[in-house]
């Protein structure tokens, strides 16, 4: 309730007048809490009535006194009776419930344990499925990028040709020139020397254009190379780390011609 | 001394503070001298079981204690039927017919202390506070809508704050005047 419709709904008033439920006087509670300038208000309408009662009082009997002090004190013995009667088997009953209450804490606690750490661990078993799963869908996006980016070798016009060194082949390049695509698979390729790398070349007009960088070649690695349209051959050589601008022919490895 | 001792003699002390306006609100409530007796005693026996439960901070202990009174002076009522035989009750009947003379609180004359509230507001103080009605009670009895109870009821609760805020402040002044006179 807003303070306007707690005003309007008549509670505070209905309260001073002791006509409200126990439901009412709660509610009441709260929105004085909520409101604290109402309180201002209550305080004075219990002032006025309690003023107005004590202006309109009638004197009882003056022996109600005397009456009131005999049932207090039947009550009195009567309670104490009643609370020495129960107070034997009470403490005996608290016991057994404080036993039971404490079983069922500590049952509640280990349940409440075991359920948490349960819970701990299929967060984390889940947090972990989550990340593998990141993991393979990334990894199935990778290669399906590197299926689509060499599915080109499977076609029927793509020329295969083959690096060989003394002979023995060292990798494979397709060329596919509808598609514009060039790759270079690596079948048997030795690690160059220290501080050095492969660089791959294309002559174009005469004109040795790279190609790329092999820092540390793999076996079965595929590389996609820029197709070079009009390419005459493609050439391998050995250079200094982070390749060279210009090719050292004096360290050629292989050369074919496309 | 007992706890039971001494919570006998706070309850005997709230007596002789409030036994009065508390009977007034009574009698005018079950309109029967030897019925109203008897909820005297049981309003201090509630108060005397139930004390542990009042809480200050909410409510006055008077407010608190009227509370207890009027409810059971209406559980009286409803249990006797009285209220059927008296539910056009008025303070003079009341006066005449209910309470004897040696009972009777020189101050009583809720008119008296009331004339600064008009018809309608006084009418619904009598019929509420010292008569026990509900405010849907008020309404069919005085065939007005509940609106206008509610509202009766506000302006009747401010009248009388400024009667007896603004008289209290008086009396306050009129010393205050005295003392630098003297």
């Amino acid at each position: 309730m807003t303070k306007e419709e707690f005003i309007n709904s008549g509670l505070l008033e209905e309260f001073v007048l002791g006509l409200t439920t126990e439901h009412q006087d709660k509610l009441v509670m709260e929105h004085l809490d909520l409101y604290p300038d109402l309180c201002q208000q209550l305080k004075k309408w219990e002032f006025s009535l309690e003023e107005l009662a004590r202006k309109n009082a009638i004197a009882p009997p003056s022996d109600l006194k005397n009456r009131l002090q005999q049932k207090l004190d039947l009550h009195d013995n009567n309670s104490a009776k009643t609370l020495k009667k129960t107070s034997n088997s009470s403490i005996i009953n608290r016991k057994f419930w404080l036993n039971v209450a404490a079983t069922y804490l500590v049952a509640a606690t280990f349940g409440l344990l075991y359920f948490a750490y349960q819970n701990n661990q299929l967060s984390k078993q889940s947090e972990q499925l989550v990340l593998e799963n990141a993991k393979l869908s990334a990894e199935k996006n990778d290669l399906e990028s590197v299926s689509r980016k060499f599915s080109f070798v499977k076609e029927v016009d793509t020329q295969v040709l083959q690096f060989n060194v003394e002979n023995k082949p060292i990798g494979t390049v397709f060329i596919n020139h509808s598609l514009q695509k060039t790759s270079f698979k690596i079948t048997n390729l030795a690690q160059p020397p220290a501080q050095k790398v492969y660089q791959m070349w294309a002559d174009v007009d005469g004109e040795m254009v790279n190609v790329g960088v092999i820092e540390s070649p793999q076996n079965g690695d595929l590389i996609n190379l820029p197709y070079m349209k009009n390419a005459t051959s493609l050439n391998i050589t050995i250079e200094p780390q982070g390749g060279s601008q210009t090719a050292t022919v004096a360290n050629l490895v292989a050369s074919i011609a496309i | 001394m007992g706890i039971e001792k001494k919570l006998e003699e706070e309850i005997i002390n709230l007596y002789d503070q409030y036994n009065n306006a508390l009977y007034g609100i009574i009698l005018r409530i079950v309109k029967d001298q030897h019925v109203a007796e008897e909820v005297l005693q049981d309003t201090f026996v509630k108060i005397w079981q139930n004390l542990d439960h009042y809480q200050a901070s909410k409510a006055s202990i008077f407010t608190w204690m009227s509370k207890i009174a009027r409810n059971l002076s209406i559980n009286a009522v409803q249990s006797k039927a009285v209220k059927k035989a008296g539910f056009t009750f008025g303070i003079d009947q009341l006066k005449e017919d209910n309470i004897a003379e040696n009972n009777i609180n020189e101050n009583f004359d809720l008119r008296t202390h009331i004339n600064i509230l008009n018809h309608d507001q006084k009418q619904i103080i009598e019929l509420v506070y010292f008569n026990g009605f509900t405010h849907q009670e008020t309404h069919q009895h005085l065939g007005i809508p509940l609106g206008t109870v509610k509202s009766r009821i506000k302006l009747a609760l401010n009248s009388l704050s400024h009667l007896f805020v603004v008289s209290d402040s008086t009396k306050f002044l009129t010393f205050f005047l005295l003392i630098q006179w003297q």
